[in-house]
């Protein structure tokens, strides 16, 4: 993407966000979808993604923005119902869809499945746990009861640095029981 | 701990920690940071490697760098504080934070001396190392070279 066009000055060196953006944003697009329950619409740039667009035009920060090539599960969100990275997600794929971001899942902020996750001390830093909350919530709204190894292949694409997933495994151990 | 001798991949399977730091104040942050640090080890001693040449990275992000996932780190884990401090001592109970990182690869590294025989000394443990070739082609092998 970087260097589609090897004449063009928007290489990685000399790249200025704004006039990067500029360069592909002529045309606006009008991005609507449910998000957390409500109606969304907003002008955006069709090469933007859904991350930026919950993030920075929807100031929902709880979902995080890490490692942005999919592989620490930090920026998971669910769309209808399944857990994606929406670093990979471009918005306009999302037109017309479901969108729950951690802010959504509940009023107040704490649902039973975080409540396990705060008793259980199964985060530390807290960087990983909305997208593990959304994985977590994404699995056992499918599959209530799901075997070690379920667990296990749901949330290995949630990478977390501090706590060794102990007690991520205890809360979600107890989420199931309970 | 397991040694797969075709891949030579290393699963830690069971890990025991004690830890003599004085009395426990936080029961939970005491076994989180313990098995965090153990997850941390795990990640330095068999797969995370930042590659640098000419003073820059070449391990640029997490398609190589390999933090471990909840699948690596599926097996039991032991936490054992212990809690009385030697008379001597007098500064009393101190903090742990990634206490839990410091042992495991030497563990690690002598449980593999012990179940395969080799010596590792260096980290992240390649697992070039460790593979060996099979048990039928060693022999079909040996055989060619024989004659």
């Amino acid at each position: 993407m970087w260097n589609a066009n090897p004449n063009s000055n928007l290489n990685e060196e000399n790249l200025d966000p704004a006039s990067f953006e500029e360069a592909f944003t002529e045309e606006r697009f009008t991005f609507r979808c449910h998000l957390n329950g409500k109606a969304i619409s907003t002008e955006i740039p069709p090469s933007r993604r859904l991350l930026d667009v919950i993030r920075e035009d929807l100031a929902l920060t709880g979902t995080k923005r890490s490692c942005e090539i999919g592989r620490c599960g930090a920026c998971m969100v669910l769309l209808d119902g399944r857990p994606v990275n929406s670093c990979l997600a471009m918005a306009y794929q999302c037109s017309g869809s479901e969108i729950t971001t951690i802010e959504g899942l509940s009023e107040d902020g704490t649902t039973s499945r975080s409540a396990c996750l705060l008793e259980e001390g199964g985060f530390q830093c807290g960087y990983c746990t909305p997208g593990m909350v959304i994985s977590v919530v994404a699995l056992l709204d499918e599959n209530p009861h799901p075997t070690q190894v379920e667990v296990e292949e749901a949330l290995s694409g949630n990478i977390c640095r501090c706590t060794g997933y102990g007690g991520i495994l205890r809360a979600v151990n107890k989420a199931i029981g309970g | 701990m397991e040694v797969n001798l075709l891949t030579g991949r290393v699963r830690v399977l069971d890990q025991y920690h004690t830890v003599a730091a004085g009395q426990v104040v936080n029961p939970q942050g005491y076994l989180g940071q313990i098995e965090g640090g153990s997850s941390m080890a795990v990640g330095f001693t068999l797969s995370e490697d930042a590659v640098m040449s000419g003073g820059s990275y070449v391990t640029k992000n997490l398609d190589t760098y390999l933090v471990p996932t909840i699948a690596d780190m599926n097996g039991s884990i032991q936490v054992q504080p212990i809690e009385d401090l030697p008379d001597h001592d007098t500064y009393g109970p101190r903090g742990i934070g990634e206490v839990g990182s410091v042992n495991l690869a030497p563990a690690v590294a002598s449980a593999i001396f012990q179940a395969v025989g080799k010596r590792v000394t260096k980290l992240p443990i390649d697992p070039e190392w460790l593979q060996s070739t099979p048990f039928i082609p060693q022999k079909v092998v040996n055989i060619h070279v024989e004659r």
